[in-house]
């Protein structure tokens, strides 16, 4: 299986997907807002929006990745307006949108212990009408894109109008198609986009709107439909003031989340910050958005403004977020890592009246840690489970692979583990709900196409059964087992090994799949296995099944009754 | 506050008694408005429509409750024309709320959503939310007026 490549990877994403991301690329000569190099979530989406209050519209620009051949391009988004006459763009610099992402990530750097300072530089022809129950709002080449705006209260002529236009609906999205077609809240519109036949996947750029209104909104739900384990996603906002979630969570990492690695002289963020959005989730069923940064502009503006491109791309990306920045006194960025059964709701964001955020962190290194320079510093300061995020279905547990400590993920029943890529660009694994497998073995991704075969075929997982995901295998182990990913000429693959130290049986009697929306589609069922004995773990089923209030428990006890779900 | 919040609130109901939280009290909302702070909602108050950009309109509602054991609870917000026939009930939603000094809880800028919000403009809309935990309920609404503003159209009806 080659990384994200498969054609279900390419035809159904909401936002684009898991595909490796540029790094801030080496420059020979470094000027100002191109010289940071600052680690960035490598396989996160970032989305830009800019707030005009007065005008009442928002600017959002979108990073679209994509890995795939150009006939399987597509791209859905539902919006609740459609986008401003002439405001649609494809010439958004993706160098502007990597330079502001490495320029707003946090730093870190340790404090105390052995080191007291970071050593870290700076650093198709347009038509409009309605077409067989659908209205066509907008229709329009854009860049490499042939963009359709439609809407229809059928989802059914929805799908059909995309796909007679070549646009590439898979069965999977369907469903969520119908879900916000049918909305009640309002009258959901779909901006559509597909690569034109003189365009290739060398020609992807970030889409550029203009929108009614006035509260960013990311279109999350969709994205579930393949989306990678612990997904990141970092969101910028532009406005008079800060930002923060509305219908999510805005979450802080504690300082003792955070741990530093001084072999790879880096901290281990992104996974505090997806272990504090797990938390919630597993507590409180919402998921949540960390504030990373937030502050004026004026030193964004003033660094931009005595940047000195080193090349036109530099040029560029400097015009582009001037033109984005300018006039707005205020930028937010907030981040996450999700997986897809966490994609419940789409995040709104609202002004916030919370103080500025520095991005500079210190983290805290024990005090009784030993300085002898002989490694055993790096010890005291991190382990592995520092540096891996397993999801709000697993934990971590050591196991040793030639001699050596390695990180491995424990899948709590019904989830499976995944082998992904992590926010460094590294090889991990993670545990995923197998409900959220939106094509497998059998189906039939378009109309009339071949049955798709079973890539678990021929897959040893040692200690596991091998799960189909959305035409990936992934493992899921045997309870007490744990699972280790690796990349091996591009193919990815699990196993289930045993760990270093047994898996606390508290793990697998708290941690159940929760239930399901009954409004979001799930991609099969799962057979649970028989309920782990309660004892100790504070269970109470019977009321929980009583009380009839579906998510009211979510991550509590409602998995317990051997059941078919869907 | 306790006062006002007892004011303030219409319906406390405990449901049953099963796997709770361990908490019997009363479990009390107030709701009031803001995006960044709370404020108090009188009925017939205007609030500004606000649209979201993928997520149709919405007015920035609060709120204030006592009675709660975590903070972590389960929503359900309503908005129907004052005097229509209730709606069809929207899914329940997970929030928190924060712990205030007092040992009340507090939940500012949640977004009401207005079905067909353009043509509730200058018209009186009921909203109504419901807060449960741990087996308990509490309900409150108010009528408020949604406003145009930038950005916000016409009703097309």
């Amino acid at each position: 299986m080659r990384i994200a490549t498969h054609r279900f990877i390419g035809a159904a994403l909401a936002f684009g997907l898991g595909a490796p991301l540029a790094l801030p690329a080496p420059v020979a000569a470094c000027g100002g807002f191109f010289c940071g190099q600052q680690p960035v979530d490598q396989q996160a989406e970032r989305i830009l929006f800019s707030v005009d209050e007065e005008a009442g519209t928002t600017d959002m620009i979108v990073q679209i990745a994509y890995e795939g051949d150009a006939d399987d391009f597509a791209w859905v988004v539902p919006l609740g307006q459609a986008p401003l006459d002439g405001s649609l763009d494809a010439a958004f610099p993706q160098g502007a949108l990597t330079a502001l992402d490495a320029n707003t990530a946090p730093r870190l750097f340790p404090n105390g212990g052995c080191f007291l300072e970071e050593t870290d530089a700076t650093a198709g022809p347009p038509r409009n009408g309605d077409d067989d129950g659908v209205t066509v709002l907008i229709r329009e080449v854009v860049g490499p894109y042939d963009v359709a705006v439609i809407e229809s209260d059928d989802p059914d002529a929805l799908v059909a109008w995309l796909r007679d236009n070549e646009f590439r609906v898979t069965e999977a999205m369907a469903p969520y198609i119908a879900e916000y077609t049918l909305d009640p809240s309002a009258d959901f519109k779909f901006l559509a986009l597909r690569l034109t036949s003189e365009a290739g996947t060398k020609d992807i750029s970030p889409f550029r709107m203009t929108l009614p209104g006035t509260a960013p909104v990311v279109p999350l739900k969709m994205t579930a439909l393949a989306a990678e384990p612990e997904m990141g996603i970092v969101v910028f906002i532009l406005g008079t003031q800060r930002y923060e979630p509305a219908n999510w969570e805005d979450l802080e990492v504690p300082d003792e989340y955070v741990k530093w690695d001084f072999e790879r002289w880096q901290s281990n963020w992104p996974e505090a910050v997806a272990r504090v959005i797990d938390e919630s989730v597993r507590e409180d069923g919402v998921p949540g958005f960390v504030t990373e940064m937030a502050t004026p502009t004026d030193t964004y503006l003033n660094l931009l403004m005595n940047t000195t491109p080193a090349d036109e791309d530099q040029a560029a990306a400097v015009e582009a977020l001037l033109e984005v920045m300018e006039g707005q006194a205020y930028i937010t960025r907030l981040y996450a890592r999700l997986s897809a059964e966490e994609m419940l709701s789409d995040p709104m964001f609202r002004r916030s009246a919370g103080e500025d955020v520095e991005r500079w962190r210190e983290v805290n290194l024990p005090e009784d840690m030993d300085c002898g320079g002989d490694g055993t510093a790096a010890e005291d300061a991190s382990g592995p489970c520092d540096f891996i995020a397993c999801g709000a279905l697993g934990t971590c547990a050591e196991t040793v692979v030639d001699g050596e400590r390695v990180a491995a993920c424990a899948c709590a029943a019904g989830a499976t583990a995944r082998t992904t890529f992590g926010p460094r660009g590294e090889v991990t694994v993670a545990c995923q709900d197998q409900r959220m497998s939106f094509l497998n073995p059998g189906d039939v991704e378009l109309p009339g196409a071949t049955p798709l075969p079973d890539p678990c075929l021929g897959v040893d997982c040692g200690f596991g059964t091998c799960v189909p995901m959305n035409m990936t295998p992934t493992c899921a182990c045997d309870r007490g087992f744990v699972a280790i990913g690796s990349v091996t000429d591009g193919v990815r693959s699990t196993r289930c090994v045993e760990p270093a130290a047994p898996v606390p049986p508290s793990f697998y009697a708290a941690t159940v799949l929760p239930e399901r929306p009954a409004n979001l589609p799930a991609g099969r069922a799962v057979d649970l296995p028989d309920p782990p004995s309660l004892a100790g773990a504070g269970g109470c089923s019977a009321a929980a099944g009583a009380s009839g209030m579906a998510g009211l428990l979510p991550f509590a006890l409602l998995g317990l009754a051997r059941r078919r779900r869907r | 506050m306790g006062t006002q919040l007892r004011r303030g609130a219409l319906v406390a109901v405990l449901a049953f008694v099963g796997c709770g939280d361990g908490v019997d009290g009363e479990l009390v909302l107030v709701l009031g408005q803001g995006e960044t702070a709370y404020a108090e909602l009188d009925d017939g108050t205007e609030l500004p429509l606000v649209a979201g950009p993928q997520g149709g309109h919405h007015v920035w509602i609060a709120m204030r409750a006592e009675g709660l054991s975590a903070p972590g609870a389960e929503l359900l917000v309503d908005a129907f024309p004052r005097g229509a026939a209730d709606p069809p009930r929207r899914l329940p939603v997970r929030t928190r709320f924060a712990l205030l000094p007092d040992g009340s809880w507090e939940r500012v800028g949640w977004p009401a959503e207005i079905p067909d919000a353009l043509c509730t403009v200058d018209t009186e809309v009921m909203v109504r939310v419901t807060l449960r935990q741990g087996g308990r309920e509490a309900v409150d609404e108010r009528v408020v007026v949604p406003q145009g503003g930038p950005g916000i159209g016409a009703c097309m009806r």
